[in-house]
């Protein structure tokens, strides 16, 4: 059961997309669009079900088995595997997806070519939740750059002003960077006879020589790198998230951004970075890039006018401690387990309250036409509700307790402390007192002070469809942050299994070789 | 009569052929008439139709004469199609000279 | 009490329901009843804080027996494995003495203000916001002193900056408001980074951030780990720097130099707020903190000399510019952060009894003072400017001798409540080291004088009350005047108002009682036995007992230890008396009696007012050092991100464009016949090339 939904995760966002295309009158695409991917979240939960009986839900792995869909000529096959890190992304990517519908507003619903929007979201979706499930490196890659293809539509056809020119740059930079990654894995695969992520994974650690693996690992981290991103390879962003319709900006920075993430935790740092040849020079070096990105990332948000540049920054200067954590977890056992845990749950408390940030500044933009923290102010007295959720996401993105921010990022920072000394976690810290000030610098000067908007403003309060995305939020970022611990739990052994280097168990446990290689 | 001239042999066909391939290519080079370059591409062309056929009868196949029909064929298309762009260059400024069009350069 | 230990989760959970029925039910349904959810929930706390301390008081005490509670209520972070340390931050509470007087103070001050909230902010637009963020505040602030480790300490901790910087904001369209809201957290924002660096570092250390484990004698708690020193291997280094990273956070909160900047701009908050949080319990919690981590301060000793500085020169400091603020609140507000300098001084000279006596008496005191000036501001249509005003005793009699009653005792007049905390805390400086004694006494003398200035300047002298008769002029602007009709007509003191302020005054004076150096109906020094008990007094002692060898008689007290004798020492008593007596006489000689005298005076010294009326330009020392070059450096690093970091990512994609141009414009020149050669050239190169 929970086997079929996995692969039915995958198929249900791309056959719902086609029919999402050829339905004429956006209302009805939109409702189309909301039925599936509620109907994907329920199947998310289906399969979260099976992950908690069972720890890990796969599908077309079993080893013997023919896989139904293979093309076994490049040694490629639909593998599907969900544990306990896996599930928590796709339960993010399907929870705030529909949302994301939902918050859908007039400036797309009422143009003419509103399905097609709708049509991507779900393209988006469905290669999102492939991404995340994939068990098989090129199956991987494959999602990983089919995402680009549906942003790169909805941010060239329903951006802002400079969209083109976004879009370009979104696409090209981010696309350049996936060649490092498809190269590395093309190499790894020839060595390892299959694209199969744990064989991939076992003959980085095993059959290679140090020299190799460096390269591989370096191939494989600028990928995810530019993905999440990473100073300095974060010039796309800003430009993509300001000139990005608000939907798509919240899909971009929450779900996608996650990838990087993701794909380091995944396949970068257990291929490149664990075990005696750890290529520590360039572990260092990441460390250090995160460690001014926190800093730089914080200081740049803080002088921006545009509240979604300063979102931008703001994430440059988040995930770096989400990846210094997770290199953190890589220097020593008194750190592994606490650094992971915090990273992936800061992936998630970031998910969450970022695409709940950016919901809220693009209503407030639909309404006053700007963003420009200095062409606005006062609009607590308008529209008090949208502005106390502003609030409420501000504190969760500065990490205040009882929110998924602060869960991520005490553990994130323990981890940290424990792994990289006292110097480091200091550093990183200091994000804590940016995050403060650049966020309560967007919240004073939108919320607060005298009433200012300009001319011709409709400064009416949330909307019941504004309301019916965002409050899910607020529960689930209070939900995260109160009870954190079922979800801890969940993934403590995964988290603890990635960063393991031990090539005797995985000796045992070596596949058979089934395929005939497709390079002979 | 020398033996020459009443033995034609292989050579002959392939120095006609690559007479007539030279003449084509230097007149190409050298003259700036569309309609004459033109006409000395098919020439070349056919210095090349020569080759073939001269090899299909010294090997006995067949192959070359049905590659030369080929070629004829593409050439009277080519011929067709050539001309009307030159007529139609020709209307644009009333000149067939190639540099009057440097501005079709891509 | 033993219903109040078992369902203890009711004490923050109340006023949270209310907070919450306040917030969503305020606007469209509750209106101007939005008070009722929180004078039930926070009614309701304060009952069961009071039940628990009475209980807690008359259980029988045994000499040397730890009392304590503990209850879990559910677990909250738990993360980590083996090779970590398991990183478990339950939600629970550790109920001891020293939680059950915080708790008593928190939640029965919280009450007394909600009352006087309610005719207070009447007629206010953001009634039910201002109800529900005081709600949100007191659940907070029990939170932070109930929780039984570091991260619901930290929980605690946010939770009441989150309610300062919503409360300070609640005028949120006044520019000023929305400035100090937004100071204030960030400022203490960085006290937190402090803070949170000691949870890590005692987290790294210790392998646990829970007080006390499963209970003191288990040796599971880090407060027990340091006693003993069991510290993880390779970490005793860092065990010397976990005091000074939670100091930090301490001298944020509770606005001690130099991270005392945010305090008198908090004042942009309602009165009853101010009265609140920015005197009687959040900028408290600071000490609190030092007090419940006792154990590791103590055997610290240049952690306690560092606070004692801090300490000292915070409340000598801000006593000064206190001397010279003509704003009502703003006077008391430095007097807030001066005082707290007294507290953390107590803490820092082994008396934690006094420090905490000192919040005791302190909070009774200030929230009266505060919701005085709070019922002269209604008075005088939000006029808070002691020269615009004078003589004031006529139209506001019952407050003018409630604010009497606050001002005798905030400088110690002798037998009020503030003379006997505060000369615990002098007298026990002054054992430590003279210098440090001397300071205090010193401050004590600038604080009576300067309350005295208010009091004389304000009630006392020829009548002169502004906006009397003009509201309008005046109270433009300033939403706290609340329409100038309602006052004209309206009592000025109305018996909601009057009521809570009468048992806060009550409070001022008798305060003292609870620990009085000899027995008057109560034993004597009745706080500090009772505080004995607590824990963390008793690790306190046994820390200092091993790092001192035996301890002095000063000491002891101030530890809540027996002292080996018992006779009083009237000798500090009269030094301390006499100290705020004088200063209350410079008062009435300059301020009362010939005012154009003090005018001439402070003439005189032309340079020094004018160094203390700028408040020694700590605003703008900030402002021009750290401020202003840390967003000069966001900017250069945006304009380095957009040219350098951008325009490489630019570069690497215009090169091949470049090479693309470059070789258009020297190829593609449109000439047929150039073509053609090219073609023949590249040709023949390649024949010659296969031929070779």
């Amino acid at each position: 059961m929970a086997e079929m939904a996995l692969l039915l995760l995958i198929l249900f966002p791309f056959a719902g997309a086609i029919f999402a295309a050829s339905m004429k009158v956006a209302q009805v695409a939109r409702v189309w669009t909301l039925l599936i991917s509620f109907l994907t979240f329920a199947l998310a939960l289906v399969v979260a079900g099976g992950v908690m009986d069972k720890s890990v839900v796969t599908w077309g792995t079993t080893p013997g088995v023919a896989n139904p869909l293979a093309i076994s000529d490049i040694g490629l096959a639909a593998r599907l595997s969900c544990d306990g890190i896996s599930i928590w992304l796709v339960l993010l990517t399907t929870f705030i997806v529909p949302l994301v519908v939902v918050s859908v507003g007039p400036a797309i619903n009422d143009r003419a070519d509103a399905r097609w929007f709708y049509t991507w979201v779900l393209v988006l979706l469905g290669s999102l939740l492939g991404a995340f499930i994939a068990a098989d490196g090129l199956l991987f890659y494959f999602f990983f750059e089919l995402t680009l293809v549906p942003s790169l539509f909805m941010i060239a056809i329903w951006g802002g002003a400079d969209r083109r020119a976004a879009a370009g740059r979104f696409f090209i930079y981010t696309f350049a960077g996936s060649i490092f990654l498809l190269i590395g894995l093309i190499y790894l695969a020839a060595q390892a006879n299959s694209f199969e992520m744990s064989r991939l994974i076992w003959v980085a650690q095993n059959d290679i020589t140090s020299t190799e693996r460096w390269w591989i690992g370096l191939a494989f981290l600028v990928g995810f790198l530019i993905k999440t991103p990473v100073f300095p390879l974060h010039s796309w962003q800003p430009l993509t998230y300001a000139e990005s319709p608000s939907p798509a900006a919240a899909l971009i920075a929450a779900l996608m951004s996650k990838l990087g993430t993701y794909g380091l935790l995944r396949l970068a740092i257990p291929i490149g970075f664990v075990g005696p040849t750890n290529n520590g020079a360039i572990s260092q070096t990441v460390i250090v890039l995160c460690l001014i990105g926190i800093v730089y990332g914080g200081l740049i948000a803080w002088v921006q006018k545009d509240a979604v540049r300063l979102i931008a920054y703001s994430s440059l200067s988040h995930l770096a401690l989400c990846v210094l954590a997770m290199f953190a977890a890589l220097a020593n056992n008194a750190s592994t387990t606490l650094s992971l845990q915090g990273a992936v749950m800061y992936m998630i408390a970031h998910g969450l309250s970022t695409a709940a940030l950016l919901l809220v500044i693009g209503a407030i933009y639909a309404r006053a036409g700007t963003r420009n923290l200095t062409e606005i102010s006062g609009l607590f007295a308008k529209m008090p509700v949208l502005s106390t959720l502003l609030v409420i996401f501000t504190m969760a993105s500065i990490g205040l307790p009882i929110t998924s921010g602060f869960v991520g990022e005490i553990l994130s920072l323990q981890g940290v402390l424990n792994g990289l000394g006292f110097g480091v976690a200091a550093i990183a810290a200091l994000g804590m007192i940016l995050g403060a000030i650049y966020m309560l610098h967007m919240v004073a000067s939108i919320g607060f002070g005298p009433l200012k908007a300009p001319a011709g403003a409709v400064l009416t309060d949330a909307t019941d469809r504004e309301m019916a995305a965002l409050l899910p939020l607020v529960a689930a970022v209070l939900a995260l942050g109160i009870m954190p611990t079922p979800v801890l739990e969940s993934f403590k052994d995964e988290v603890a299994a990635i960063a393991h280097w031990s090539p005797t168990v995985l000796e045992d446990n070596r596949p058979q070789q089934t395929e005939e290689p497709y390079w002979q | 009569m020398p033996d020459v001239f009443t033995n034609i042999a292989l050579q002959h066909y392939l120095i006609v052929g690559a007479l007539m391939f030279a003449i084509g290519m230097i007149g190409f080079m050298c003259r700036r008439n569309l309609i004459v370059m033109f006409l000395c591409s098919e020439l070349m062309l056919q210095g090349v139709a020569i080759n073939f056929i001269a090899f299909g009868a010294f090997w006995g196949k067949l192959s070359g004469q049905a590659f030369v029909i080929f070629i004829l064929a593409i050439a009277a298309a080519e011929a067709a199609l050539a001309l009307a762009i030159i007529v139609l260059l020709f209307r644009q400024k009333h000149t067939v000279d190639s540099q009057a069009f440097r501005e079709l350069r891509g | 009490m033993n219903f109040v230990i078992e369902h203890s989760y009711l004490i923050p959970l109340l006023p949270l329901l209310g907070a919450l029925a306040a917030g969503l039910l305020g606007a469209k349904v509750l209106k101007h009843n939005s008070h009722w959810p929180i004078w039930i929930g926070v009614g309701a706390s304060a009952l069961m804080a009071i039940v628990l301390l009475v209980g807690m008081l008359t259980e029988h005490h045994e000499p040397g027996r730890m009392m304590y509670f503990m209850s879990h209520w559910f677990d909250w972070i738990v993360a980590g494995d083996e090779k970590t340390g398991i990183f478990n931050a339950a939600a629970g509470a550790f109920i001891d003495p020293l939680t059950a007087v915080m708790l008593a103070v928190v939640c029965g001050i919280g009450f007394l203000i909600t009352v006087f909230s309610k005719g207070y902010m009447h007629g206010e637009s953001g009634y039910f916001r201002f109800f529900a963020y005081l709600g949100l505040f007191i659940s907070a602030m029990t939170i932070l002193v109930m929780g039984d480790n570091l991260i619901m300490l930290y929980l605690g901790w946010e939770g009441v900056g989150l309610c300062s910087y919503l409360l300070i904001g609640y005028y949120y369209e006044k520019p000023a408001a929305r400035e100090a809201a937004k100071k204030a957290f960030i400022v203490n924002r960085i006290g937190d980074f402090g803070f949170a660096l000691g949870i890590l570092l005692t987290f790294y250390c210790f392998g646990t951030v829970s007080f006390f484990g499963t209970g003191p004698g288990s040796n599971t708690g880090f407060l027990e780990k340091a006693l003993h020193g069991i510290a993880n291997p390779g970490t005793e280094v860092y065990v010397f720097w976990i005091p000074f990273c939670l100091m930090l956070g301490a001298f944020g909160k509770s606005a001690q130099f130099p991270l005392s900047v945010w305090l008198p701009d908090a004042m942009e908050g309602p009165t009853p707020v101010s009265a609140l949080i920015h005197a009687a319990t959040m900028v408290t919690a600071g000490v609190y903190m030092i007090v419940r981590l006792g154990t590791l301060f103590v055997g610290n000793s240049n952690a306690m000399i560092t606070i004692a500085v801090i300490g000292a020169f915070t409340a000598i400091w801000a006593a000064t510019i206190a001397l010279r603020q003509s704003d009502l609140k703003k006077v008391f507000a430095y007097s807030t952060v001066s005082q707290l300098g007294f507290m953390f001084v107590g803490v820092a000279v082994l008396a934690p009894v006094a420090a905490v006596f000192h919040l005791i008496t302190h909070a009774f005191f200030k929230a009266l003072l505060f919701l005085s000036s709070g019922v002269v501001m209604h008075a005088t249509g939000g006029e808070l400017d002691m020269c615009k005003m004078s003589g004031l005793k006529r139209r506001l009699p019952k407050t003018r001798i409630l604010m009497l009653i606050g001002c005798l005792a905030l400088s110690g007049f002798p037998l009020l409540s503030g003379f006997w905390s505060k000369d615990e805390i002098v007298h026990a400086a002054g054992g430590k080291s003279l210098v440090l004694g001397a300071v205090m006494l010193f401050t004590s003398l600038l604080t009576a004088y300067y309350t005295f200035r208010l009091y004389f300047r304000v009630f006392e002298g020829p009548e002169k009350i502004p906006g009397g008769d003009h509201h309008h002029g005046l109270s433009q602007g300033d939403s706290e005047s609340h329409g100038p009709a309602a006052q004209a007509h309206h009592n000025p003191e109305p018996l909601s108002m009057m009521l809570p302020l009468a048992i806060l005054a009550i409070g001022a004076v008798f305060a003292g009682v609870i620990n009085l150096p000899f027995a008057a109906g109560v034993r004597e020094h009745a706080l500090g036995h009772f505080l004995q008990q607590s824990p963390s007094f008793a690790m306190a002692a046994r820390v200092a007992t091993a790092k001192y060898g035996t301890l002095t008689d000063t000491d002891k007290l101030g530890l809540g230890q027996e002292p080996t004798s018992h006779v009083v020492e009237v000798a500090p008593l009269v030094i301390g008396g006499g100290a705020a007596l004088i200063g209350i006489a410079l008062a009435f000689v300059l301020h009362l009696q010939n005012r154009a005298k003090a005018d001439e005076l402070a003439g005189r010294f032309g340079s020094v007012t004018r160094v203390l009326d700028a408040k020694y330009w700590v605003d703008e020392i900030y402002q021009a050092l750290i401020v202003e070059p840390a967003r000069a450096l966001g900017r250069l690093f945006w304009w380095f991100d957009r040219v350098i970091v951008g325009g490489a990512s630019f570069m690497i994609g215009v090169i091949p464009q470049i090479g693309g141009a470059a070789l258009k414009f020297s190829t593609q020149r449109g000439y047929l016949q150039g073509y053609a050669v090219s073609m023949l050239a590249c040709l023949v190169l390649i024949l010659l090339w296969m031929f070779m």
